[in-house]
């Protein structure tokens, strides 16, 4: 399997990453990584697809999740352009969230660096079987009760994700590496 | 002698239009009908239906998604979907 994140670091401190003008916090051993939104046609990264940060959270057992804001602004995409993914409800806080059609490019870091990347690997695509999950900022996003929802201050890599790719992840805590092989 | 007299009726009651579904929503519930058999036979694969039939499998999405694109289904028309059990309900999530 080629390797997509070789030993991308996590931090025991606070740190933010800026990108787009912007920038964002990460709290301690939080893993951070850079990811961009894709539509499923894509055979590569859109040229004009931004890359924001995206937090890996095991915990998380959705696929993606980001507010209609950070798909607007960091991604450059707004949610209504992206198709409902039919299926099975999903409850976010005990409200249906509408998941939306889209998969994820994940991007090679340089080893050891978090947030500069491999100028020679090429992005991953991460396929999201149910989409992503857009909701928060007290948007209604096609179901009125998703207003009341908090949505994520960096948007959420959850396993489910990766569930459905051929990927390893390791995690090495003494080291505070993370590694993603995928084929 | 009685008067011939018109029937009085009502007019036939006109049942609310059922939302038409799209050609994936179609998709997903065939796709939810043969997921204890797909989970038997095609497991950790990924499965394309469109307009409520099978259309093929393979071992990633995107292929299935360009090849049904390219056969002129538009992509309201299809899912593709990864065979593993899919259950919905609460996800764990808190914002961090």
């Amino acid at each position: 399997m080629p390797p997509v994140l070789r030993a991308l670091p996590y931090f025991d401190h606070r740190t933010t990453i800026a990108f787009g003008g912007r920038t964002v916090d990460v709290v301690p051993f939080q893993i951070a990584l850079w990811v961009s939104v894709a539509r499923p046609a894509e055979s590569a990264p859109a040229p004009n697809a931004r890359r924001f940060p995206a937090v890996l959270d095991t915990g998380f057992s959705g696929t993606f999740a980001i507010t209609p804001a950070q798909l607007r602004e960091w991604a450059g995409i707004e949610w209504s352009s992206l198709l409902i993914e039919p299926g099975p409800e999903l409850l976010y806080q005990n409200v249906p969230v509408p998941h939306r059609r889209a998969n994820l490019w994940v991007y090679p870091n340089q080893y050891g660096w978090r947030d500069v990347f491999d100028p020679i690997m090429p992005p991953y695509r991460l396929e999201l079987n149910r989409g992503i999950a857009v909701f928060g900022n007290g948007e209604c996003v096609g179901v009125t009760a998703t207003r009341t929802l908090t949505g994520p201050r960096v948007p959420l890599l959850g396993l489910r994700a990766l569930s459905d790719n051929p990927v390893a992840l390791q995690l090495d805590p003494p080291n505070r590496h993370v590694w993603l092989d995928g084929a | 002698m009685s008067a011939i007299r018109t029937p009085n009726t009502l007019p036939a009651p006109v049942a609310p239009s059922a939302p038409t579904e799209t050609g994936a929503e179609v998709s997903a519930r065939a796709f939810a009908r043969d997921l204890p058999d797909l989970l038997q036979s095609h497991a950790g694969q990924w499965v394309a239906y469109a307009n409520g039939e099978r259309r093929g499998c393979a071992a990633r999405q995107a292929p299935l998604y360009l090849a049904l694109l390219a056969q002129g289904f538009a992509e309201d028309e299809f899912v593709v979907r990864f065979v593993a059990p899919d259950e919905g309900g609460p996800v764990a999530y808190s914002p961090r």
